[in-house]
């Protein structure tokens, strides 16, 4: 264990004991340094920070005890090692009580001293490595925002905010891809209930049989295969959210079971006799026309009202334009730091393109293409050709100017849809497959 | 040229020190010298403690030093200690003059076992190049079988070898040239 990048502060005192314990430290190669009482102490707080602080219990003026309870206060990570005297054993015990990481007994015992350190320094190693695996998980694993500054996304964000005060439960509309799951998220996060978990089933990705089990749990032997008792997701909801994801698509017997649930919050496991109480709050989605379905008969008119007692409508992204460069902005930002890949911006033609195509599959279609186009991007700024938007199917030409640009996209897209066989795409193009290589290799099409 | 003195502090049986110069010397790669005078340590004694004052004794070693002394390692069979510490096995000034190492830890009969002069000889050695190594400015290394690894107990002594590793090696090499030999 390299010790050279610890710091200790001795603090005591005793003149020997700061002499003797700053020799051992610095044999190990730790910036070390002493302080004769708690107020010198603390002034050393002011210049620096320390890993570690060994601190007399006995001292003039504040003691031990009270100086490791100011040092917690000051940073909480700092190692507080109490060194005390056989007959204040006690004492020490109070200070690990408060918050101090361990304690010597004087005379030190130097093996006794070396495994305390060790381990203080393993802490301390734990505790940073901790906190940084935390943060950079936090910020690679962090749901995306609902990034936007137009009228429709506003109005959405402000009925957020005023249903997550509540319990009512949300029924949210949009299309494929316009971030639904993001708003449940976001009521979930700003609700009372946002330290318990948010459990979100995707009713359209399973069979019946199976929803059913995962939503309501199952006992051992419940059905073939079942070996083990499994609890569903309304019980790992308890106290907290249940957002059901494409509610339309769930069958008309399972409709009918959760209608009971919604009503009583009560329920028994598949092949089960007892009785299970579960508080949650739901939310559903769906991109279906719903009051279609129920007029229809495909979903019941009951659970409909059930489930829509308040609903937020998400604008698709195609009628909030002016949020597409922002999103973009947000994507390039985020992936700038998962990829570690440095790329500045969109060029002016790219935004353009961006800005024209109409988006059918919303924000996720809008985050995908931003993602491709970092990975294929040969330059610091995004390019047009990058973007690989496919300008002829339900989209629009992209605002590029000059033929080469254009060529360039279209030979990208044949080789796409030829899954990159050079001899298809020449034969697609009406050129030679020599000249395909020659264009291929000026545009940077492939490494 | 700059050489090592060994400093022989009563009570000290000489013998034992016969082949430790020659040991020294190989790895250290300077002269080594035992100086002619042993040292009466009783002024460093601890009559509550009955144990000898080693930092004291480090002082004292550096006092009117011979003046082509590169280090001096002080070498006793009295048993050690500084304040806080209840023993130690050497004590060293890093990057200083001196050093000072006890053998009354090393053997043994210390621990209950029946004597061995070849394994107390190893002890010997090795916590003498380690003290050394400190009073050169080598810091504790964690390779475990580097004779700079720190030894709190006697069985970590006897687990490391009696070489420098290749890392320890290198700055030794350089802080000696740095030093002027």
């Amino acid at each position: 264990m390299d010790m050279r990048d610890v710091s200790v502060l001795v603090v005591d005192d005793e003149l020997s004991v700061r002499d003797s314990l700053f020799r051992w430290f610095k044999t190990y190669g730790c910036r070390v340094d002493t302080a004769a009482d708690a107020n010198e102490a603390l002034g050393k707080f002011g210049d620096s920070s320390w890993d570690i602080v060994l601190l007399d219990i006995k001292m003039p003026g504040m003691n031990g005890i009270e100086l490791q309870r100011r040092i917690g206060e000051i940073d909480d990570s700092v190692i507080r090692i109490m060194i005390t005297a056989f007959a204040s054993v006690d004492t020490a015990i109070q200070a690990l009580k408060e918050g101090a990481f361990d304690y010597i007994s004087k005379p030190v015992n130097p093996a006794q001293l070396d495994h305390v350190i060790r381990n203080a320094v393993e802490k301390r190693k734990l505790l940073a490595e901790t906190a940084l695996l935390r943060k950079t998980v936090e910020e690679l694993s962090l749901p995306d925002e609902i990034v936007g500054a137009s009228q429709p996304i506003k109005r959405s964000l402000e009925l957020v905010a005023e249903v997550a005060k509540s319990d009512a439960t949300v029924m949210i509309r949009g299309e494929s891809g316009s971030g639904k799951e993001l708003i449940a998220r976001a009521i979930h996060a700003n609700s009372r209930r946002k330290y318990f978990p948010i459990i979100c089933i995707n009713c359209g990705a399973y069979p019946e049989g199976l929803l059913e089990s995962e939503i309501f749990g199952h006992e051992k032997g419940a059905f073939t295969g079942a070996q083990f008792t499994r609890r569903g997701k309304l019980e790992l909801a308890n106290k907290g959210t249940l957002f059901f994801d494409e509610i339309g698509n769930v069958g008309m017997k399972m409709q009918m079971d959760l209608l009971r649930v919604l009503e009583t919050k009560q329920f028994t496991r598949l092949g089960g006799e007892n009785l299970i109480t579960a508080d949650f709050r739901v939310i559903s989605a769906t991109n279906l026309d719903l009051e279609h379905a129920v007029k229809e008969g495909r979903f019941r008119e009951d659970l409909y009202y059930r489930l829509n007692v308040f609903t937020i409508a998400l604008p698709p992204l195609r009628d909030r334009p002016s949020d597409i460069p922002l999103l973009a902005d947000y994507f390039l930002a985020k992936f700038t730091k998962s990829m570690g890949k440095p790329i500045a911006g969109f060029a002016d033609e790219a935004l353009s393109v961006l800005g024209r195509y109409r988006w059918p599959g919303n924000v996720r279609e809008l985050r995908n293409v931003i993602e491709r186009a970092m990975v294929v991007a040969k330059r610091d700024v995004i390019q047009a050709a990058d973007l690989s938007l496919p300008f002829d199917e339900g989209g629009c030409l992209p605002a590029v100017d000059s033929l080469e640009e254009m060529e360039q996209l279209h030979i990208r897209r044949i080789l796409d849809k030829t899954g990159g066989n050079i001899a298809q795409a020449a034969e697609l193009l009406g050129i030679e497959r020599a000249t395909l290589y020659a264009k291929i290799k000026k545009y940077g099409l492939r490494e | 040229m700059r050489r090592i003195y060994l400093s022989l502090i009563r009570p000290m049986r000489i013998p034992l020190l016969a082949s430790l110069p020659e040991v020294l010397q190989r790895v250290f790669s300077l002269p080594v010298a035992v100086a002619r005078s042993t040292m009466d340590i009783s002024f460093a004694f601890d009559p509550q403690r009955q144990q000898y004052h080693g930092a004291a004794i480090l002082l004292r070693l550096t006092e009117n030093p011979p003046p082509d002394a590169a280090r001096i390692l002080g070498v006793t069979e009295a048993d050690l200690f500084v304040p806080v510490f209840d023993f130690l096995f050497g004590e060293a000034q890093l990057d200083g003059l001196a050093a000072v190492m006890s053998t009354f830890r090393l053997r043994n009969e210390n621990y209950g076992m029946p004597p061995d002069e070849d394994q107390f000889a190893e002890r010997l050695y090795k916590e003498a190049i380690h003290e050394l190594g400190h009073a050169f400015g080598l810091i504790h290394c964690f390779n475990p079988f580097c004779v700079m690894n720190p030894s709190t107990i006697i069985e970590q002594i006897d687990a490391k070898s009696r070489e420098m590793c290749r890392q320890c090696e290198k700055t030794y090499e350089e802080l000696l040239r740095r030093s002027g030999g």
